[in-house]
């Protein structure tokens, strides 16, 4: 079936990871199963970072996120043909920690009585979220409407679905949209007191997965309203959902319920069936309950027309509020190349996840419409449905 | 599309006693109570016909987020090497919302957005917009930021002045037209627009004003505006609101009614 012609227009794609640098790096680690996950992170080397500051003017002084980010927006730009953001184009970030390499380890200093108020505070100016959407409007010499989203893990998936509301509303002609994070102590020591973390590369879907790997990177994605001499579009953003769990403060919901919601709004904004998906990249963390919460609704959704599913977290990480953004540059390669990655170290599906097509290997296929989905703490999920543009209506 | 400001509700600290006592709010941060305390008085009146609505969201808005719970997992890491789940869980952005959901048992959309100190109109705007493109029919607007007093020498010098932040958390309960009818009461106001400059540079945050304000406050300014004002039915009020860096935003309004 055709896709919504409601439709959005995605011209441009970057992405920064601990696979390397640019979007073509993290597709092709995809493909080849390369990890870049070290220790049970996915950290991006110094060597790297120096690259980035290397290749791009300007910005030697600039802090781990803010490159991070900006890297990444100047390759989607250039992709899309964007010289520079108009005060009538839209930006929106999204990132759960900001900043916060910045100024953490500062603030420990402080607060053990090793350092003084005077050296935190030019540190703590990055600790307020909206620094960062102010630094890099600022080294884009941007003006126009700006938006900070921090939604947990699927505050990019939902700054896509922002962006698509701010386009149809014809708020803003354009939208530079995506999400940064950057590894630090809150996260990594936060998340392995929670028992969540692996030292080992992870399974998603796995019987035997033991957790997570967190990392960092940035994903940002150049979005415009589609039309008749647009011949850039390199994939269409047809349907997003939102939706919460309302259950508990980290855990997802057993069933999945609100994960399903989200999806169902998606699937009926692009106006498409079930059974119209080829592929879902799941949000597929390798933590025990997020995998059987999220392989749960994906099977309700589904039912008997269920499409290839599968999670590439053992690739890149697990980059938090960056992570939809990350992997829906992922969605749009396999759109452009019709391929659907399969899941690098599932092995063994568990049989308490009622998912039953893992792809054993990368398959070439016809991929009309593919399902990105994100679950989050506190219960937030977001789904985007992305069409290759032949299929709109 | 016109978007309806059904009720408002206001929170500062000293509300806080009877919450506190609450087993309830055991686990819950001071932003959590701050912010449930305001939201209540919101959505008491209509709160059976909201009771698990799926077509309600909430934007919250923070400018520093969870700070104070951020600072206390810090210092435990920092003294002992001990990071506690439960801080860490209460630590971000995103936790304050998180329990307001959890509480309320929402399942429509709920986002959380920070940016400095235009956090407030980025909601209303938000809110404004989910609305208007029928993503809720009801929206709740809650925004809360609360004082750090371990942090609070560098945060005067990041405002330029000796100053005492103020905290509070403050809610607007929104609703399309269609919500409106459900709802079965009048309109506070109709929200028209929200307007804002972009900020100057990257630190804008000099010689503010702020003293006893909080960065997200826009909303508790426009409650207070629209208490003390009188808005005729042919009118369109406007709140600007003087932002430390020299910018301004703008919130305009039209009376209430059916």
């Amino acid at each position: 079936m055709a896709a919504s012609s409601l439709a959005h227009c995605i011209s441009g794609i970057g992405a920064v990871s601990c696979v390397g640098i640019g979007a073509p790096a993290l597709w092709e680690a995809t493909l080849k199963e390369y990890s870049g996950i070290r220790d049970g992170l996915g950290t991006i080397s110094e060597d790297a970072t120096q690259e980035l500051r290397a290749s791009l003017k300007q910005s030697s002084t600039l802090e781990k996120p803010v490159l991070l980010a900006y890297a990444s927006m100047v390759e989607a730009m250039r992709m899309a043909g964007w010289s520079q953001l108009n005060d009538d184009d839209g930006l929106i970030l999204a990132t759960t920690t900001g900043q916060i390499p910045i100024w953490e380890n500062e603030a420990m200093h402080f607060l053990r009585g090793t350092s003084s108020a005077a050296k935190l505070t030019p540190k703590l100016r990055a600790q307020s979220l909206g620094s960062l959407r102010t630094e890099l409007a600022s080294l884009l010499g941007f003006r126009g409407r700006t938006l900070l989203v921090s939604s947990a893990c699927s505050a990019s998936t939902q700054a896509l679905a922002l962006a698509s509301l701010w386009l149809s509303q014809r708020k803003v002609k354009r939208c530079l949209v995506g999400g940064v994070e950057a590894l630090c102590n809150l996260t990594i020591e936060g998340f392995r007191s929670m028992q969540l973390l692996t030292t080992e590369a992870t399974a998603p879907f796995d019987a035997h997965r033991k957790g997570i790997n967190l990392s960092e990177g940035a994903a940002f994605i150049c979005l415009e309203t589609m039309s008749a001499k647009n011949s850039r579009a390199l994939a269409c953003l047809t349907g997003h959902g939102m939706s919460t769990d309302g259950y508990h403060m980290t855990a997802p919901h057993p069933e999945g319920s609100g994960s399903l919601l989200a999806m169902q709004s998606a699937l009926r904004m692009a106006r498409l069936q079930p059974s119209d998906i080829s592929w879902v990249h799941a949000h597929g963390t390798g933590s025990k309950h997020n995998d059987q919460s999220e392989g749960a609704a994906i099977a309700r959704l589904f039912e008997d027309n269920e499409p290839w599913v599968s999670s590439t977290k053992r690739i890149h990480g697990h980059a938090l509020g960056a992570s939809g953004a990350l992997e829906t540059v992922l969605c749009v390669k396999a759109l452009e190349k019709q391929v659907v990655p399969r899941t690098s170290g599932l092995e063994t599906p568990d049989p308490a996840i009622p998912l039953k097509k893992h792809p054993v290997a990368n398959i070439s296929m016809p991929i009309h419409h593919v399902l990105k989905n994100t679950l989050g703490f506190g219960g937030a999920n977001a789904a985007l449905v992305l069409s290759a543009p032949s299929r709109l209506a | 599309m016109k978007t309806a400001i059904v009720s408002m509700g206001l929170s500062r600290g000293k509300d806080l006693e009877s919450i506190q006592k609450n087993p309830k709010f055991r686990k819950a941060t001071r932003n959590m109570m701050l912010a449930w305390t305001s939201l209540q008085e919101a959505i008491q009146p209509v709160a059976e016909k909201l009771h698990r609505a799926s077509d309600l969201a909430v934007i919250l808005g923070s400018g520093f987020g969870e700070l104070e719970v951020t600072k206390d997992f810090l210092k435990g890491l920092a003294e002992n090497g001990a990071a506690r789940p439960l801080l860490f869980q209460n630590s971000l952005h995103n936790s304050t919302l998180g329990f307001l959901a959890t509480q309320l048992e929402i399942t429509g959309p709920c986002i959380t957005v920070s940016n400095r100190c235009f956090t407030g109109e980025n909601c209303l705007e938000w809110a404004k917009n989910l609305l208007e493109t029928e993503q809720c029919r009801f929206c709740l607007v809650t925004t809360v930021d609360t004082q750090v007093a371990a942090l609070e020498e560098s945060l005067n010098q990041i405002y330029g002045e000796p100053l005492a932040l103020g905290e509070g958390a403050a809610t607007l309960l929104l609703a399309s037209s269609e919500g409106l009818r459900v709802l079965e009461r009048p309109a506070l106001a109709w929200l028209e627009e929200i307007e804002y400059e972009a900020a100057n540079g990257i630190e804008p945050e000099k010689k503010a004003s702020l003293a006893g304000h909080y960065e997200s406050d826009a909303i508790e300014k426009w409650i207070d505006a629209a208490r003390s004002r009188r808005v005729s039915d042919s009118e369109v009020e406007t709140l600007t609101l003087e932002k430390p860096d020299g910018t301004r935003s703008r919130i305009f309004w039209t009376k209430g009614g059916e």
